[in-house]
């Protein structure tokens, strides 16, 4: 796991390090159960505030991204096989939306959105890259 | 009392030189009494036997009233016992105040310090005094000597513990010397009239080094308590005003 | 009970007729990094004076984990438990390194030996070297080694990097990163907003001695925007519904609100305008509070 933190950039350090480390277990580079660094190690590596990096496993521990096992640290938390449905939907429904906003605003009919759409879900079976 | 290796660390170079100088120019005044005729010859001065076992020469009054302080009061103008005025000068003088130790503790202990050397000093240019004296056969008393040390020491720590009042006013060096040397020469002036009526009745230097001891024999009590309360009044000024201020 | 480690209660200060610091009032809490920042002459180096005792407040007072800063016996207590690197970072002249170090020793108990060899290491410090020989980076170096030997509660820093290479700054920033998890409150004053952005929690933002903004650096970031609208035709002369701490800036046809600390909900007023939004680096939201302040002075300046 890579983690940058642009201090200039104007988003706040600690979405910063969520979004990061959320992109590190969706693209593999760590997996369920990987340890973490320590609070303490993060912040030394990275130069940042301790409060910053215990702010990040904080939240990313509510969001169930992470485990906080006392006494051992911090590790990327076991996703349960059959994901909750409510979440999945909640995580992707405002991408659907955006499109379906920019499809009407391009002018296009409810009868070509929906084959557009499935075109697309063709497309991403036949390639066989599953969505996360 | 760590602050009292900073002061020696500080000034030990100083002190070395000043302190050999004052010696080599002791050596000098008591080359020209084993060798100068008319300084040679012991003159009694109202030649008197007092109680205390000993007359004194006028050569006792002459390094005692005129060489010594004449040597002694333009150094102690110019290196002078505000060490906080050298350390805004350097710049060093937030690290200083920053360390856990009251300003009051500080200053005490640097004034201490100052008027310690000051009476080494006195007292081992007097010594050379005394050399002579023991050499020369000359009628002389021990304990005049310490005495009159003592009180020299004392009456030169008026005017430097002067100085420090003006200097943690004025905060800078050269004008509180100024300041402080104006006042030591108007003082002065009472000097040159006669004793018997005004102003030289008054003339303060005559108490602060206790005339009376050196003519009568008396104990200079009020000598000794006038020199300490002026000492301690004017550091005490200057200490508050160095709590005080804003640095 | 949990004492902050810094609190400004209405301090202000004047000397000879000018007002420094005009009723600044802060909090720093315990185990926080917080960075003052101020342009010259703003009141910052003034504000970390009156914690050290050198300076008095004319009115007002600052409590340092909950003693007065400025009473004679507390004061001594205060230094002995917090440390600081000022402005000068000069040491005696006539001694050595290693002399300025036993030096400082003896005032305190918590004195870390092992910390300070680290230290001399990691910062190159030749031990017999006099200090009036060191260079500027070396000495600021040689400052902070002392600040963080003391083991010290709070640490105040006035300009700490100035004079450091860019590597001695890392060094530093990872010293500071040791130092908070340790426990140790930190308040850092400096110009250097870059450098700083990445450690402190929250920044007080001080201008002619006020006090113009004081929140979480992360907080502030969320909630600061730059807005760009472009209108078909000319923007209009006044807008409803701005945020207090809001600032237009107009060109042709396209207008800037930038908003610091509070969000715009700039739909109310504009739902068919294509407005862009663009997040504000701390640089930009200092320039934006200074911008604001001069355009409401005259009135109350403040922003909370």
């Amino acid at each position: 796991m890579w983690l940058k933190i642009n201090p200039g950039s104007g988003v706040p350090i600690y979405i910063q390090l969520m979004e990061q480390i959320k992109h590190s277990i969706a693209i593999g580079s760590i997996r369920p159960g990987d340890q973490l660094p320590t609070i303490r190690n993060l912040a030394h590596e990275l130069v940042i505030n301790p409060n910053t990096v215990a702010r990040v496993y904080r939240e990313l521990e509510f969001e169930k991204v992470l485990e906080l096992r006392h006494g051992a640290g911090v590790f990327v938390a076991d996703r349960p096989a059959n994901k909750d449905r409510s979440d999945m939907i909640q995580a992707v429904q405002p991408h659907f939306r955006k499109a379906v906003e920019q499809g009407t605003a391009a002018g296009m009919s409810e009868e070509q959105m929906r084959a557009l759409f499935e075109s697309e879900i063709d497309r991403s079976k036949s390639t066989g890259r599953k969505g996360k | 009392m760590e602050t009292w290796n900073k002061f020696w660390l500080e000034s030990r170079t100083r002190l070395f030189w000043i302190s050999a100088v004052y010696f080599l120019m002791a050596v000098g005044v008591a080359w020209m009494i084993l060798k100068v005729p008319f300084i040679r010859e012991p003159h009694m001065w109202e030649a008197q036997q007092r109680d205390l076992g000993g007359v004194q020469s006028d050569l006792f009054g002459f390094w005692f009233g005129f060489i010594q302080p004449f040597l002694v009061i333009p150094l102690a103008l110019t290196l002078a016992p505000n060490h906080w005025t050298t350390e805004t000068a350097n710049r060093t003088v937030h690290f200083s105040l920053c360390l856990p130790v009251s300003r009051r503790s500080e200053t005490v202990a640097r004034l201490l310090w100052f008027h310690l050397w000051l009476a080494f000093l006195v007292f081992y240019t007097s010594s050379l005094l005394f050399g002579c004296e023991v050499l020369m056969n000359y009628p002389r008393s021990f304990f005049s000597h310490l005495v009159q040390c003592s009180l020299n020491t004392l009456a030169f720590g008026v005017i430097t513990s002067l100085w420090f009042a003006f200097s943690s006013f004025l905060w800078d060096q050269s004008k509180a010397t100024a300041g402080t040397s104006l006042l030591v020469f108007l003082l002065a002036v009472p000097l040159l009239y006669k004793k018997e009526s005004f102003p030289g009745l008054y003339a303060v230097y005559e108490l602060l080094v206790g005339r009376q001891w050196f003519l009568k024999g008396e104990f200079p009590w009020r000598s000794v308590f006038l020199n300490l309360a002026l000492i301690w009044g004017f550091c005490e000024i200057g200490i508050r005003r160095i709590e005080q201020k804003d640095f | 009970m949990n004492v902050p480690a810094i609190e400004f209660l209405n301090v202000s200060k004047s000397f000879r007729q000018k007002q420094v610091l005009d009723s600044v009032r802060f909090t720093v809490p315990q185990g926080a990094i917080c960075g003052l920042l101020g342009s010259n002459g703003s009141g910052k180096s003034t504000s970390m004076k009156i914690l050290l005792d050198l300076v008095r407040p004319s009115e007002g007072r600052a409590l340092v984990l909950g003693m007065d800063a400025n009473n004679p016996a507390e004061s001594l207590a205060v230094r002995r438990r917090v440390a600081c690197v000022t402005e000068d970072k000069s040491f005696y002249p006539y001694m050595t390194v290693q002399q300025v170090l036993d030096y400082a020793r003896k005032f305190f108990n918590g004195w870390n030996t092992e910390r300070l060899s680290v230290l001399l290491k990691r910062f190159e410090l030749d031990r017999s070297c006099l200090a009036k020989n060191l260079s500027k980076g070396n000495r600021a170096k040689l400052a902070l080694t002392l600040a963080l030997c003391r083991s010290p509660e709070v640490l105040i820093l006035d300009e700490p990097t100035e004079g450091l290479d860019p590597l001695a700054r890392e060094d530093f920033l990872q010293e500071l990163v040791q130092a908070s998890l340790d426990g140790v409150s930190i308040l850092i004053c400096t110009h250097q907003l870059a450098e700083v952005e990445k450690i402190i929690g929250s920044i007080v933002l001080l201008e002619k001695g006020k006090v113009l903004l004081h929140a979480e650096v992360e907080t502030l970031k969320e909630k600061s925007r730059f807005y760009h609208l472009t209108f078909r035709d000319q923007p209009p002369a006044q807008i409803a519904g701005l945020p207090a701490n809001a600032r237009i800036s107009r060109a042709g046809r396209s207008m800037v609100v930038s908003s610091v600390g509070e969000r715009w909900d700039w739909r109310k007023s504009f739902a068919d305008l294509g407005v862009e939004e663009k997040p504000m680096t701390l640089q930009e939201i200092y320039g934006e509070v200074l911008k604001i302040n001069r355009e409401k002075r005259g009135g109350d300046g403040n922003l909370e």
